[in-house]
């Protein structure tokens, strides 16, 4: 669980501290503070490290570009998240590395994928699921870069990042009913989506 | 309630983020229904799965320079500016988009590849005069060596401009702004007397520059960078016209 969904007040004051004391000095606390979480998801968007670097950088800079506009009341991690919301929406969109899919229409999931049950133990209690846990991670990354973009950044700020459903529908500028389905779908998805891949891998190894 | 229904939502339930009745009907209805409850375990597999992922390591180099590129909050004045000129700017910005999509100089990679190109402006008023916003002894930010050409109603400046800061057509901006006749920078400026122009290497852009008649006739300052470094500048005519550092 990062830091950021416990540190509202924090946030909100490091924020204030920019805008009245030592801009400089500030600024690279900030980006101390923050720039793991900022890369985090970058990374779990756009599934590079590359692109994962351009989407961090942008992010800093419309932050302290629209410092103006910050809402003092909010904290910072929050506004930072709503800024790479709509990163993703004005870049993924120029750049459709991976497939989009519009939010209207409807999601193919394959035949019956979504009654396909995944069966991974518990990591605590499987030794062997550490050291699997790499592989796993590509697959759960790989499986992501499938989702719909709304449908990843609101998996991401959910189960990577901790968000709340309400901190969700602020920073990406949605309803709570669109944050619930997007989060239903885009794990059903992905879920699909880790099977299949594991089973592929299965099938490969048996050859 | 259906299988379906509660199937709907058993992710809210998870994340504690059903209350009152709904919250209820799906527990009462998984303690007895095992389908539905194999359901929730798998979707609950998959939060903690994506939870348990090993997060990503930045490059410690990006993130050096990510400190160093320290963007600075703009004053006000330059929010307004920015403001009320954006009607101008949107189309130039599809413009550049389009650009941006094409070229493979790009980003924070595209700052490592250090591509430099010449910025040609055209059809300027009188005397044009390169005033760089930098500030110096910040990180990416350098100032412009010029060559001006010509004066009067028509001048030509071809500035070579080192890619020091990440070049994004996004936030590469070149805006044109009046200097009063002792060459100090006209706070705020006025967008009546300045039209703005937008260049982004690595194409050489030609653009049009306009000045209002019945405006007192101004110097003019060209600024290249990123909106962020726009805040402090140079305007120092005694520098002029090369601003040598």
């Amino acid at each position: 669980m990062p830091e950021g969904v416990g540190t509202l007040t924090r946030g909100a004051i490091d924020a204030h501290n920019v805008r009245t004391g030592e801009k400089t000095a500030t600024f690279d606390e900030l980006v101390n503070k923050y720039h793991k979480q900022a890369y985090n998801i970058a990374y779990r968007m756009t599934g590079n490290h590359a692109d994962a670097e351009d989407l961090t950088q942008e992010a800093f800079v419309r932050a302290f570009r629209f410092f103006g506009n910050y809402r003092r009341d909010w904290p910072f991690d929050n506004w930072l998240y709503k800024i790479m919301s709509n990163l993703f929406v004005d870049d993924l969109r120029r750049r459709p590395k991976v497939r989009s899919q519009s939010l209207d229409q409807p999601l193919e999931t394959g035949n019956k994928s979504d009654e396909v049950y995944l069966d991974i133990a518990d990591a605590s209690a499987n030794p062997e699921r550490v050291v699997m846990s790499r592989e796993l991670d590509d697959h759960i990354q790989r499986a992501l870069n499938f989702l719909p973009n709304d449908f990843r950044l609101t998996v991401v700020l959910a189960d990577i990042e901790g968000l709340s459903y309400e901190e969700i529908s602020e920073a990406m500028h949605c309803s709570l009913g669109t944050v619930r389905s997007r989060l239903h779908r885009g794990r059903k998805l992905l879920r699909s989506k880790i099977v299949a891949f594991e089973n592929d891998q299965i099938s490969l190894r048996s050859k | 309630m259906s299988c379906r229904r509660i199937r709907s939502l058993l992710s809210a339930y998870i994340d504690g983020e059903l209350t009152g009745y709904d919250m209820l009907a799906v527990r009462e209805h998984i303690a007895t229904c095992c389908d539905c409850q194999e359901e929730r375990e798998s979707l609950l597999t998959v939060k903690r799965l994506l939870g348990s992922m090993c997060d990503p390591v930045p490059d410690p180099t990006f993130v050096r320079q990510l400190a160093s590129h320290r963007p600075v909050a703009e004053p006000e004045w330059l929010v307004d500016l920015y403001n009320v000129t954006s009607t101008i700017f949107a189309p130039v910005r599809g413009a550049l988009r389009s650009l941006g999509e094409t070229t493979p100089v790009s980003g924070f990679h595209g700052m490592r590849t250090a591509a430099t190109s010449a910025v040609v402006l055209a059809g300027a008023g009188a005397f044009l005069v390169l005033a760089p916003l930098y500030k110096p002894g910040v990180a990416g930010q350098q100032p412009l060596e010029s060559s001006v050409f010509g004066g009067g109603r028509s001048g030509r400046i071809e500035a070579q401009i080192p890619a020091q800061f990440k070049y994004n057509p996004a936030n590469v901006q070149l805006m044109v702004v009046p200097l009063s006749m002792n060459g100090q920078v006209a706070i705020p400026p006025t967008p009546d007397v300045a039209r703005h122009i937008f260049l982004a290497p690595p194409q050489p852009v030609v653009a049009k520059f306009e000045t209002d008649a019945n405006a007192e006739m101004p110097q003019v300052a060209p600024y290249y960078g990123p909106p962020s470094s726009m805040i402090e500048y140079t305007s120092d005519r005694s520098n002029s016209p090369d601003f040598g550092h």
